[in-house]
């Protein structure tokens, strides 16, 4: 699965628990059915959906590297808030979309604490890879101040992004 | 697999053109045209379910958006939809600068 | 008003240039029609009945004459020569091509214009009282706060897809012109009773259409520099716990009365507390940044202004009818806001021609600072008249015919476009204001008749306002026939309430007559002319009107609806 940041395709070292390569050293990402195989000692990931509650979530990833939120359509924003909240709540570790986002959300899954976001194939062929590629050049200047900072209204954005 | 919802007939295929957004009828040319006179006409469900098809594929070539069968009166030519509101959509606004307001 | 700072114009010119490769890339087929519909719907672009129908943002009503006149270029080059106002002090263009909609919103943008937002699940313009800055009980032109409030929900990347729209309104008069107590969000500027200090009363989830609700008051005072932390509270819960198995169920109003009020505050509060308000909040120097745009007017008083007036009114029988309803108090001496009905007699309501808006764009320059208002209920606004103008301007209103003296009465109708144009009508709207107008046509009956709340909402969508109209009149469908139903008593004010039904609906032909037997009615039964429709109503019950309905059956009514 292509995996995408702000500054393009990146190598992608996690993958599904199931189906996983036999004697991958990589990470696996682990959804709500799955187990880990037996002596796995590589770094861990979890797959929420998008209306999982933060505090239980967060609490189950403890000790987790990397969580997978899932966006069942385009259209359900509820992945942004759970970022957001995941983020606030503390996790540091990678945080990543799955699902059929556009190309033009990029920016705003960026802009909620996501790291990256990963690209069903399909919707890479159809749109290809030059749309999300040229998404950050075509949502340069928002109002609102990137999860980092804490998401508000840019008095300070306004002026970096002036000068 | 259960049986087709029937369509009733006879019917005209009616959308809008994606790039201007007027309404288009299928037409009995295999094209789409302004002009309800030269719609295509499905008189039986076979040629109904054939025109679904044309709407579908049309929709996927990026042609039109919106394209769905619409039944009409038997017997009354250009077409004249049973519903009024279909009716509506052909002849354009009863109100406004460009009104008119014969259904 | 708000001007474009560099930022502001990057911001749109960006948005620009999303759309036009959006555009493209929906041509080419690389984005489907599911993709698209979204992605052009938060940029005002919507499919209708016989074309595309563009939306464009006029923040919270106010426009420039330069926008105005832009505006008109645009009706004339792209469209067919006119626009019309809607009921959330927008413009719709009714038959722009797809192709053509990059280029307009670079023109637009040119004018510091744009369509952001305009629709989609998203947050929508904000609107404010037509009167701000105007109205002499004003704690506080309420413009600022919705500027702000515009900025913080523009392409907010973690609201763009929310279960549904999301509508916001705010006044800062205790006279409530914005019908913020249905809407979404309501904001109402007030002092703190103790302190005196500046803040908002807080409602949410009110609306129309379906299931109209009015708003629940969810914090009585919230201190003026915490509003957008707060937002970003009841947006977040709304976000995440707002209904998506149901379009008809989606909106916030749903998830309040599903969750009950307290559990829902709960929710707000708990949210609130945890999030970084300091983050999201402007610090004063923003809101006192933002605020110097809408300094009040530099008018100076005209004591001698009203007794010109007067004397130009007592020779004239057509400004005097003007003066009597078209003109609102202005804070400073000598000054009204003029209303300029887009309400002529047989004439689509909101309607302006590009003619007309130049028009009014050349008078604003001339009357009232170049300054212009779109109100929710569908007219324009000259906001800074000197009383002694208000005779060469009817006049020229006049030639432009735009003089119609009937702001605030029963012709002053708020209709939605309807099935002549909205591809989600069951009925036509239009014609039923043109017909009821016609008949009310006498400017002493309207007189007579006062303020009526008359709303036609052509499906039950309500973007009519039926609900709170005094008269509602919501067009459906039965046997294959157009079906109005009428209900009585709604008011958009502070002391919101919806309107309860008449009865069995009737057909488009009968609508002026029951009309007419209602406001017979009610002149028969009020105690004084300042007993307006909505009182009677309130005073007499639904059923004292159920006559209106029998005497104007032609056939024996229906049993069920």
């Amino acid at each position: 699965m292509p995996l995408l940041d702000a500054t393009g395709l990146i190598a992608d070292d996690f993958r599904d628990a199931a189906g996983a390569p036999e004697g991958w050293t990589g990470g696996l990402l682990l959804d709500r059915d799955g187990s880990f195989p037996n002596g796995f000692s590589g770094r861990r990931g979890l797959v929420l959906p998008g209306e999982a509650k933060a505090e239980e979530a967060f609490a189950t990833a403890q000790g987790f590297d990397a969580i997978a939120i899932t966006f069942p359509v385009f259209s359900d924003g509820r992945g942004f808030t759970l970022a957001r909240r995941l983020r606030r709540l503390g996790w540091a570790g990678h945080l990543r979309t799955r699902g059929p986002l556009l190309p033009d959300q990029l920016v705003m899954a960026l802009a909620c604490g996501f790291d990256a976001v990963e690209i069903a194939p399909e919707l890479l062929d159809r749109h290809g890879l030059e749309s999300w590629l040229a998404a950050p050049r075509l949502q340069r200047h928002r109002y609102q101040r990137n999860q980092a900072d804490g998401l508000g209204v840019a008095v300070a954005q306004r002026l970096e992004q002036l000068s | 697999m259960s049986k087709p919802d029937t369509i009733i007939l006879p019917a005209i295929l009616l959308a809008n053109d994606l790039r201007s957004g007027a309404v288009v009828f299928r037409t009995k040319a295999d094209g789409w045209s302004r002009d309800a006179a030269l719609a295509l006409v499905a008189e039986t469900q076979e040629a109904a379910e054939r025109l679904k098809g044309e709407a579908l594929a049309a929709v996927n070539r990026n042609e039109v958006v919106d394209a769905y069968l619409v039944d009409i009166a038997e017997g009354v030519w250009p077409p004249r939809p049973n519903h009024f509101r279909e009716r509506r959509k052909i002849t354009g606004p009863s109100a406004g600068p460009h009104a008119v307001l014969t259904e | 008003m708000y001007r474009y700072d560099e930022f502001d114009a990057a911001i749109v010119a960006d948005r620009v240039a999303e759309f036009r490769a959006q555009v493209e890339r929906r041509l080419s087929g690389q984005l489907t029609e599911d993709e698209f519909k979204p992605l052009r719907l938060q940029n005002g672009v919507y499919l209708q009945l016989h074309a595309y129908m563009l939306r464009i943002a006029i923040p919270y009503g106010t426009l420039s004459s330069h926008q105005l006149r832009r505006l008109a270029e645009i009706a004339e080059r792209y469209d067919r020569g006119y626009g019309h106002f809607t009921t959330r002090q927008n413009l719709q263009f009714n038959w722009p091509s797809l192709v053509d909609v990059p280029e307009i919103l670079e023109k637009l943008a040119e004018v510091e214009m744009h369509c952001i937002q305009t629709s989609g699940n998203c947050i929508r313009n904000v609107t404010a009282d037509h009167f701000a800055g105007v109205a002499a009980d004003e704690v506080e032109d309420p413009r600022p706060t919705a500027e702000l409030v515009r900025q913080w929900s523009t392409f907010h990347p973690e609201f763009a897809f929310l279960p549904r729209k999301f509508k916001i309104a705010v006044t800062g008069s205790p006279q409530d012109r914005a019908a913020t107590m249905v809407h979404d969000i309501g904001l109402v500027i007030r002092r703190h009773p103790d302190t005196g200090e500046i803040g908002y009363r807080i409602s949410v989830g009110g609306g129309l259409g379906r299931t109209p609700m009015i708003g629940r008051v969810i914090r009585d005072f919230l201190p003026k520099r915490e509003l957008l932390a707060y937002l970003e509270a009841v947006l977040r819960v709304y976000n995440a716990e707002g209904r998506r198995d149901n379009k008809y169920k989606a909106r916030i109003k749903i998830l309040v009365h599903e969750t009950g009020l307290e559990e829902f505050r709960a929710l707000v509060e708990a949210e609130y507390a945890r999030l970084d308000g300091p983050s999201v909040d402007v610090g004063d120097q923003e809101r006192a940044r933002i605020a110097a745009y809408f300094a009040p007017a530099a008018l100076q008083a005209r004591p001698q202004a009203q007794a010109v007036l007067d004397r130009a009114a007592a020779r004239d029988a057509g400004l005097a009818a003007f003066v009597a309803n078209n003109l609102f108090p202005h804070r400073v001496e000598g000054h009204a806001a003029v209303t300029v009905s887009l309400k002529p007699i047989g004439a689509p309501p909101g309607d302006a021609t590009a003619d007309q808006m130049r028009a009014v764009a050349d008078l604003a320059d001339r009357y009232s600072q170049g300054e212009i208002r779109v109100s929710h209920e569908q007219n324009l606004i000259l906001p800074h008249v000197a009383l002694d103008d208000v005779p060469a301007l009817y006049a020229a209103l006049g030639k432009a015919g735009l003089a119609s003296a009937n702001a605030g009465l029963i012709t002053d109708i708020i209709a939605c476009p309807g099935l002549d144009y909205c591809a989600l009508a069951t009925a036509r709207s239009i014609p039923i204001a043109q017909a009821i107008a016609e008949r009310f046509a006498d400017p002493a009956r309207q007189a007579q008749i006062g303020a009526v709340g008359l709303k036609i909402s052509g499906c039950i969508n309500a973007c009519g306002h039926h609900h709170v109209g005094g008269i509602g009149i919501l067009g459906l469908e039965k046997n294959g026939i157009e079906n109005y139903q009428i209900t009585l008593g709604g008011d958009p004010g502070l002391d919101a309430s919806i309107g309860e039904r008449l009865g069995p609906g009737v057909a488009a032909e009968e609508v002026p007559d029951v009309v007419e037997a209602l406001i017979a009615l009610y002149l028969t039964e009020r105690q004084s002319p300042a007993e307006r429709f909505t009182d009677v109503v309130r005073r007499k019950g639904v059923a004292f009107f159920k006559p209106a309905l029998t005497q104007t059956q032609r056939e024996p009514s229906d049993a069920a609806a």
